[in-house]
This record gives C-alpha cells, structure tokens and sequence, in this order.
C-alpha cells in the first residue's frame, strides 16, 4: 500500500515538473522575445502587446501554482504531517537564498536602466542634429535659389509662346534646365501642359492648396519634396507675369532632382534626426517598458525560484516523509512497507538499507512468530495433558516460585488454584498451614537437591486423613544445570480405604466361618450341660454351673453380636436410591430417641423447604441412628444432656448440598483421634464394636457425601457433619448406576 | 479646459511616478480611469455605397483629428497607421449578421522635419502624397471616393445587407513602448464608433 502511495505521488510530481519546467521555458521565450521586440527586432514587434499579456499570464499562473503549493504545505503543517517541517524550512532558506540576490540585481539594474536611458539623450547631440538638419536645408538653399531664378526665367519665356506651341517648346525647356517635370498649370490647379522625364508618369504632380494660394499672393514656392516614391526633389512654382489675372493667369510648376549624394546625405541627416526625437518622446515610455521586462524577469525569476524551492524542499523531504512513514507502519507492526531509493545519494544508501533492514526484521519476526506457534502448540499440549491427569503437577522454579500447577493439583489439595500463582513454596506453608506437611516436604527434598525422590505423607483433614504419595524430580535445564523442579502427587487415601475395607471385609468373613460357626455349638453344649447337671448337684455347685453355664451363653452370644456386625460391615447389601425428606428422617431419629427415655433433651434446627435428596432410606436411617446413639453415649456422663440436630441447604463450588449437623454437649472427641475414628475397629467407648462410625463412614461414601467430626469451639462437646449432594432429577439415572 | 487640466494632471504624475514598478502599475491604473472621462472625436460624417460597372464603391468622409498628444508624437518622428475599415454583413433572422467582405484603407501617416511636409502613404496601393500642412494630409485621408469595395454578385435579392465602416488609429503600429500606455490612454483613442447603412440590391 505505501509503495502504491508512493508511486502515484512520483507521477503527480512528474506532471508537475513537466508543466512548471514547460512554463519556465515559455516565459523565458516570451521574455526573450519582448526584449527583442523593445529593439525594434522586426520579427516580434508586432506581437509586443500579446507577448505582455502571454507574461502576465505565465506569471499569474506561476502565482497560482505558489498558492497551491502554499496552501498544500499550511494544510500539512497544521495537520503535523511528517516532514511539513523540513519542508517549511527548506522553503524558506531556498526562498531567501534565491530571491536575495535577484533582489539586489534588480535594484542595481534599476538604477542601470535610468542612468543608461538618461546618458542616451544630451543637448549637445539634439542641437548637432538640429544643426545638421539645418546645414542641410541651407546647402540646398543656395539650390533652390539658382531654380527659382531659373523657373522664374521659364515663367516669362512660357508667357511669349503660344498655346499651340507649347506641347513642343515645354520639353526643349524642361530637358534645358534638366528639371525631372515642368508643368503649366491655371491658377485653379489644372493641368495646361506637362512635360516630364518619366516616360511611365502620365499624370503630372500638381501643387498642393496652400502653395496655389500662395501664388494667389504672387509670391513664388520653392521647398523639397517627395514626389511618387522617389527621391527629394525641389518644387518650385512660380506665377507666369503679365498674364491677365482674371482670365488668363497661369503658373508653372518645375520639379528639379538633387544629386544623388546629396540625396542620401539629406536622408541620413533627417533619419538620425527622426530616430533622435524618437527616442527623446519614448524616453520615459521606454524606461517604463524596460522596468516592466526587468520587473517581469524579476517576478518571473522570483516566483520561479521560490516554486522550485517548493518542488526542490518536497522532492527532498519526501525520502524523509517515505522513512517517517515506513517507520511509523513497522511500528505499528506493518513489515511489508518498501520505500523507493530516490538516487545514488546518502539519502538513497540510508533508504536502501531501511528496506534492507525491514526484510530482516521481516523475515526474523516470521521466525519467530512460528517458533512462538510451536511453543505454543507445545504448551497447549502440556497444558491439555497436564488438565486431563489425575495426578497433581507442580512445578517450582530453581528459587522455589510456583511456576506451573494443574487442576488436579489443586482438586486434591483442595485449594483454588489462582492462590498458587507466582508463591515461594515457604509462602505456600505458610498461607495453607493444612498444607504444611505438603510444602515442607518439598521443600525438604528440594533443599537436599535430590535428582529423584518418592515419599508419602498423611494430611490431617476434617473428612479425615489424606494420604497423598509424591514423586519429586529436578528439571534439568539447556547448560545442564537444574532450572527447576516438577512435583507429581497422588491421592492414595481411597486406595488406602479399599485396601483396608477388603482386608476388614476378608476379617469378618474369617470371623463369620471360623468363629461364628463353632460359637452355636459352644452354646448349644453350654445349654445343655446347665440342663443336664443342674438338677444333679448340690445347691453350691449348682449355683456354680449356672453362674458359669450362663456367662458362657452370654459371652458367646456378645460375640455372635460382634461376628454380626462385622459380616454386616464387610456384606454390602443392595443399594436402593429413592427420593428422600432428610427432616422426616430427622423427625424419625428424634422420636425413637424420646421414646428411649434416655433424658437427653432433643432439639430440631431444620430449614423450611429443605431440598429432597436421592438415596437409600434405610441406610442414611442407621447413618442417622449411629450418630445420634453416638450423641447420646456422649451425653451420658454429663448433666446437662442437650442434643442439636439441625439442616439446612448451602452452596460449594456451584452445587447445592443439604448440611446436617448432630450436635452434643459431652466431653467432646480427643482431637488425637478425631480423624480415626471412622476406621474400623477405633472407638472411645468401653462397649462397642468401634464399626459403626466406619459404617457411618462407609454409607455416605456411597451417597457421594461427606462425613467428619469436629469438635465445639465454644462450648463442650463435638458434631458429627453430614453433607450430601443434592441430585437433580436428570441425573438420577446416571448416580444410580454410578451407586 | 477640464481635459488639458487631467492631462497636466496626469502628465505631473507620471513624471512623479516613475522609476519602479508598483508606480507604473499605478500609473496603468490612473490611466484606465481616466480613460473613460475623454471621448474621442472621430466619427463619419456621411459614407454610401453607390454601383458602377457592377462594382460598388464607396464615399465617406469622416472627421478625424489628432490629439495634442498624437501630434507631438507625430512631430517627434513617430509614424501612425490609420485604418479604415469597412464590412458588408448579411442580416438574418435568428442568428447574428454574417459576413460578407470586409476591406481595410490603411494610410500611414509621417512627418518629414526635412522638408516640413507630412507624408501619406496608401499601404494597399503604395502611393504617397506630400503636403505641407497637417490638415491638407488629414484631408487626403478622411475624404474617402471611389473607392472599389466588391462585385455586385455578392448580394442576392432576397436579402438585406448592412454596410458599417469605422476609422481608427491603430494602437499596435505604434512602438512597443507606447502601446500598454495608449491601450489605456484617451490621447490615443482615435477610433470612431461604427456607421451603418442599410444596402439593397
């Protein structure tokens, strides 16, 4: 686009170069050729006045370009083009440095032209040529005289002839005083007889009025003449005497020649003479005309200049205009700009080699912009890999900055993941202290600049422990060096459950086949010796036998209880989810409790409108049952036996989830154990399978809930925390199958 | 008396104004002014066209006289050129008067300061005649007879033909130097206004 810009600009510029030089040289023509006309040049003086309009043209329109290109460059400058600057300035200095000098030479020549004009015209030299001329008339008076006498001397020999005669006597006359024509003539002009020495003149020349009425004052002519293109001549005319006036008057004309010599001699005299006063009237109008050339050559010089000054300042600021631009469009990121080289010059070299420069930077940008792709094509990669892991990524920088995380990291740390970005790993500790174990343990083994190390770690969390395994390794950096390191861990608490859940599992099964089996026939055979014997002793030992045939009976069947519940934790009966009212269970729990008279005061805290939730009734019946016999175990040894069970719906992390809290005024939990106490076999209680957490535990698990103790902050006593899901209807189907 | 008092005037200030530019530019201004308050003296007394032979021919005579200032230049060697210049043009109805011919009388007028006699000089036939007044010279050139024009051929019967003539001083015959001025100068307006005749064939 700029270089298409650019190359219309070069044809505008062309077309005025051609019209402005075209111009240029028809004013200097024109110029040229009013001199010539002002010398009296034959060729142009008739075209004088059109070659001074033509002038007056020209430079109107060499005005007119000025305030083109005047008006170009205000517009620019106000719009702070580039370059309208340099351009101004050159203007100005090419303007000065031109017009200075025409100036100064115009003023001289001003006062050149008057001195010279002036010093043509000298009072000496008008008087030599009024003396001349006057020389001239003189030497041809002494002429004229000799005539006179002698066309008087014919006058009065014409009288004696008679008319008849007179054809024939007035050539001998005529050729005897050698006169060119002698005419008779009446008074009144008319022709009488005529005799000429042009054989081609059939028409005499007759003497004008005033002469004839000069001759009515009978006073004889004499002066020069020019007669039918020829030379001077003397006319002398002169009154014929003694002739009847009235009737009879007659006068005759007689034109002498002069000698040829004196001819041109007159005629040079009087040519000057003419030239002389010529000039002496044009005097000032010469001076006039000559100003008007010069101030025309002026004006043309100046405005010539000063419009070259505007083409020569553009076609210099324009390379500079071309590089302001080029540059403005590589900054704004446009690389495909190329500037025409405007010559061999400096300016030309410095183009060049922004083109040159444009290219490379050109040419490196597509590297990189490609080398950016693969990067980014890469990391996108890793970016997709890391997200779909079900690993936790992090990576640290070589000073310990968190560098990278993905999202499992954070879901299994259960933190947001933003609060990682750009933390020292001391910082992290400190601001998740759940986490401490976590950070500190990375922290450990990046100190010790380990290569490669595993470990696992157990995190204290109100759901229970967390049992995270992490692989931890440097990365290596290009020099070899490590640039940092990458932390892959895992949540291997579920794996933990199930492991430990199928080992119960396995447990109570052997309990169920190799204890519960040989357990009835124990107490059968207890039975039966108490019956057999008892009537057969003596009061003691029969008293004995009883005493002892009944603990047997009452041990084995504790421990039919315990075989029981363990088959009941390891059996995992059918799950059958349905739509459930987490109060009425409530209501349930509460009422078999009162029913109890176990004298805790129950009290109910359920929201109204409480969402419905999806799951087996009977199970979350025994969650329920567990935990309020767990409140109520509780509050056995203490006074004041309150017991708070309370729901209520909240949202986490955009889902909604119905909260149920059971909430005792005991003693409260060891917190040693707080996080044990939903394993198998882990009880405070001196009674107790200590599998009734675990089951508690084991439910909400299938429910997709959670489940965890705590104890009160501000008064005695602990809660049990239940939270599950709220399923829509949609996806029913979908979290049954999952079940 | 007005006249020769804007001429003093006017000649007072050239003679102040000269020199530069600017000052003749203003006095170019003065004189285009100027020029509308003089109005010349040139104007036909009578002209017809009468036919002879076939051919028409023209009387006119007009009054012509020079300017003071024409005379001093004439008297100071410069020569003028004075035309008369005559056009026969067709009437139409819709559009302008067409052109028939047109032929130009052209004298030159000069004065010899040798003999004192003013010499005229048809430059169409080449004839000079001297005299030796001003006015006898004039004469010679106002009293225009028998004068050839065109051939009766050139008018057809159907139509009106308009003969105008005028008389002027041509400006462009004089030297260069005096020409811008007396484009501008009433001395120098010697022109007369159009005469017309109707003609019929």
């Amino acid at each position: 686009m700029v270089s298409m810009g650019i190359s219309t600009v070069n044809k505008g510029s062309n077309i005025i170069l051609f019209v402005g030089g075209g111009l240029f040289i028809f004013m200097l023509a024109s110029l040229v050729m009013m001199s010539q006309a002002l010398q009296n040049s034959a060729l142009f003086d008739r075209y004088y006045s059109v070659l001074l309009i033509l002038n007056a043209i020209g430079l109107i329109s060499l005005v007119v370009l000025i305030l083109l290109n005047l008006k170009r460059l205000i517009r620019q400058f106000k719009n702070k083009i580039v370059g309208s600057r340099m351009t101004v300035r050159m203007v100005i200095l090419f303007s000065l440095l031109s017009v200075t000098p025409v100036l100064i030479v115009y003023y001289f020549s001003l006062d050149f032209l008057h001195r010279g004009i002036d010093s043509w015209f000298d009072l000496r030299v008008e008087q030599a040529l009024d003396d001349s001329l006057e020389l001239s008339r003189l030497a041809l008076d002494v002429r004229m005289r000799e005539l006179l006498t002698t066309t008087e001397k014919i006058a009065d020999e014409l009288r004696g002839i008679s008319d008849a005669e007179l054809p024939f006597d007035i050539d001998q006359i005529r050729e005897r005083v050698s006169a060119y024509e002698l005419t008779l003539l009446n008074k009144k002009g008319g022709v009488i007889v005529s005799s000429s020495s042009d054989t081609k003149s059939l028409v005499p020349d007759t003497p004008g009025e005033t002469i004839l009425l000069q001759l009515l004052q009978r006073n004889s002519y004499i002066g020069l003449d020019v007669i039918k293109n020829r030379n001077l001549l003397i006319r002398v005319v002169a009154n014929l005497p003694g002739l009847n006036i009235e009737k009879e008057a007659r006068i005759v004309q007689a034109l002498y020649p002069i000698s040829e010599r004196m001819n041109q001699l007159a005629e040079n005299v009087q040519s000057s003479f003419i030239e002389y006063k010529e000039l002496s009237y044009l005097r000032e109008q010469l001076k006039v005309s000559f100003i008007i050339i010069l101030t025309l050559v002026l004006l043309f010089s100046v405005f010539s200049a000063v419009w070259a000054a505007f083409y020569s300042a553009r076609k210099l600021s324009e390379p500079v205009k071309n590089l302001a631009e080029g540059t403005k469009a590589i900054a704004l990121g446009d690389y495909s700009a190329r500037l025409p080289v405007p010559g061999n010059d400096e300016l030309g070299f410095l183009v060049a080699s922004f083109n040159d420069m444009t290219d490379k930077i050109s040419k490196a940008r597509d590297t990189i912009k490609q080398s950016q792709q693969e990067t980014e094509s890469q990391r996108n990669f890793l970016e997709t890999v890391l997200s779909r892991l079900s690993s936790g990524v992090i990576v640290f920088n070589i000073e310990g900055y968190l560098e990278k995380t993905n999202v499992s990291a954070a879901q299994i740390l259960q933190i947001d993941i933003d609060s990682l970005e750009q933390k020292n790993i001391s910082m992290l500790a400190e601001k998740f202290p759940n986490l401490k174990d976590f950070f500190e343990c990375i922290s450990s083994n990046i100190e010790e600049h380990l290569d490669e190390w595993r470990e696992q770690i157990t995190l204290p969390n109100k759901t229970g422990n967390q049992i995270l395994i992490i692989n931890g390794a440097a990365l290596t950096g290009p020099d070899g060096q490590a640039s940092g390191y990458v932390i892959v861990f895992d949540e291997i608490t579920a794996l933990i459950r199930g492991q430990r859940d199928a080992a119960w599992s396995e447990m109570a099964r052997r309990l169920a086949h190799e204890i519960k089996n040989p357990l009835t026939p124990i107490q059968l055979a207890a039975e039966r010796l108490r019956h057999k014997y008892l009537s057969t002793l003596d009061p003691d030992d029969a008293d004995m036998l009883d005493r002892m045939t009944n603990t047997i009976i009452q041990q084995v069947d504790t421990m039919k209880e315990m075989v029981n519940s363990f088959s009941d934790y390891a059996r995992s009966p059918e799950f059958n989810p349905e739509d459930i009212k987490v109060e009425q269970l409530i209501q349930e729990g509460r009422d078999l409790f009162s029913d109890m008279n176990s004298g805790n005061q129950i009290e109910i805290d359920i929201e109204p409108d409480l969402p419905i939730i999806f799951g087996d009734e009977k199970k979350l019946r025994q969650v329920f049952n567990n935990l309020i016999t767990n409140a109520v175990d509780a509050n056995a040894m203490g006074d004041n036996k309150r017991l708070l069970i309370s729901a209520k719906s909240i949202m986490i992390d955009g889902e909604k989830i119905v909260e149920i809290r059971i909430t005792d005024n005991g003693t409260g939990i060891d917190p040693s154990v707080i996080n044990k106490l939903f394993e198998p076999y882990i009880t405070t209680k001196q009674k107790g399978t200590g599998l009734g957490l675990a089951i508690v535990k084991k439910i909400i698990d299938e429910h997709s809930g959670t489940v965890w103790l705590e104890n009160n902050n501000d008064q005695n006593g602990a809660c049990a925390v239940i939270r599950l899901p709220v399923i829509h209807q949609s996806n029913k189907a979908t979290k049954s199958q999952a079940i | 008396m007005v006249s020769s008092m804007l001429v003093l005037k006017r000649n007072n200030i050239m003679t102040a104004l000269k020199n530069t530019y600017s000052q003749t530019s203003l006095l170019l201004i003065l004189l285009c002014i100027s020029h509308g308050c003089f109005a010349s003296t040139t104007q036909f007394k009578h002209a017809h066209t009468y036919l002879k032979n076939n051919t028409y021919y023209l009387d006119a005579v007009y009054d012509f006289e020079l300017t003071e200032e024409a005379y001093k230049a004439l008297r100071h060697g410069i020569s003028f050129e004075i035309h008369t210049h005559f056009q026969l043009r067709m009437k139409r109805k819709w559009l302008w008067d067409k052109l028939i011919t047109e032929k130009t009388l052209i004298y030159k007028l000069e004065h010899k300061p040798l003999t004192e006699n003013y010499l005229t000089i048809n430059l169409t036939t080449g004839l000079r005649h001297s005299y030796d007044s001003l006015d006898a010279a004039l004469s010679h050139i106002r009293d225009i007879s028998n004068m050839s024009l065109f051939d009766q051929a050139l008018l057809t019967e159907d139509n009106t033909y308009v003969a105008r003539i005028r008389a002027f001083l041509d400006i462009e015959s004089l030297p260069p130097p005096m020409r811008p001025q007396s484009y501008f100068s009433s001395n120098w307006d010697m022109s007369s206004e159009w005469y017309r005749w109707e003609l019929v064939r």
